[in-house]
């Protein structure tokens, strides 16, 4: 509710909370774009790593609020950000872009490939410029950065 | 197996120095060897500041004999692995910065991590995929030193032609 009400100042109106979703999944098609087009510059090196944060969602449960309000009960749950931050050098000058991420359960090896594969696929790939991959010892990373940059 | 054109897969070496760090502090205990440890991770930390492979691996080997007797688990840490640590040294033209650790993403996710602070709650994936990707879309604007409203515009008109192409 404390988002809804920022939201409401932002724009200088009460904002409900079905606009301000409607605005949210009017904006998810550029998310899809951006995990999909091609990589407009391929970067040299890239960085990869796992942020662990608690993504609150809604549950089956059905509970009243103080207004007595039916309103389904939430539950944080953990997940895992996983993300790509490619560096590259332009007209001299030294670029920076987080490339792609994903939203995951963990950190195992199957949920690394999809970010790698989506990467490989929109250009990442040593052939286009790629030098590096730079990593934690995550067992799961080194697993599938074997599988999706090193083999053919 | 068949490889394809070489991409260098590179450990993080804080990742590599705090596992050290981490193993001395259980074997070098207590105030009495807090000197020790110093020591112990400021050498290891030199061995990074070799000129080529090579000489890194000399210096792990002179670090290990060094301190293999009093602290021979945190020596066995650093040298698991080693050879992956070390890779960075075959790149040739490429700032340091990027190929060493994975510090600098990190200092990038503790600016994601904080951003999903303030907005705790996301109706669902959608809601979470979105915020990620405007606060990345911020993080973009500041590092090409764009204007949010310049990068907003941008976005409002890429979006008018997903919808109307």
């Amino acid at each position: 509710m404390i988002e809804v009400e920022r939201w409401s100042a932002t724009v200088g109106h009460s904002v409900g909370l079905r606009t301000i979703n409607e605005r949210i999944n009017q904006l998810s098609p550029l998310v899809h774009q951006f995990h999909h087009t091609p990589l407009e510059q391929i970067p040299e090196v890239i960085q990869l790593d796992g942020i662990w944060v608690t993504i609150t969602e809604q549950g089956e449960v059905v509970v009243f609020d103080r207004r007595n309000r039916a309103r389904n009960e939430r539950h944080g749950k953990k997940r895992v950000i996983l993300v790509a931050l490619g560096f590259w050098t332009e007209n001299g000058e030294e670029k920076r872009e987080i490339v792609d991420w994903q939203i995951a359960e963990s950190e195992k090896h199957e949920e690394w490939e999809v970010l790698l594969h989506r990467l490989v696929k929109r250009g990442a790939k040593a052939d286009n410029g790629l030098k590096a991959i730079i990593r934690d010892g995550c067992g799961g990373l080194g697993q599938a950065v074997e599988w999706c940059m090193h083999r053919v | 197996m068949v490889y394809a054109q070489s991409v260098i897969d590179q450990r993080c070496i804080e990742h590599s120095l705090k596992n050290v760090r981490d193993k001395c502090r259980t074997e070098l205990k207590g105030d009495d060897h807090r000197e020790q440890r110093r020591q112990l991770l400021q050498e290891a930390s030199a061995v990074y500041q070799a000129e080529s492979a090579e000489q890194a691996k000399e210096r792990l080997a002179v670090w290990s004999t060094q301190w293999g007797e009093v602290a021979h688990e945190s020596v066995a840490t650093f040298e698991r692995d080693f050879d992956a640590t070390i890779a960075y040294y075959q790149l040739e033209g490429v700032t340091l910065e990027w190929v060493r650790s994975t510090s600098l993403l990190e200092r990038v996710n503790r600016q994601l991590r904080r951003k999903f602070r303030q907005a705790l709650s996301f109706g669902s994936n959608v809601g979470a995929e979105v915020a990620l990707y405007l606060q990345i879309q911020r993080l973009h604007a500041k590092w090409n030193r764009t204007s949010w409203w310049q990068t907003s515009h941008a976005l409002s008109l890429n979006l008018q032609q997903i919808y109307h192409p």
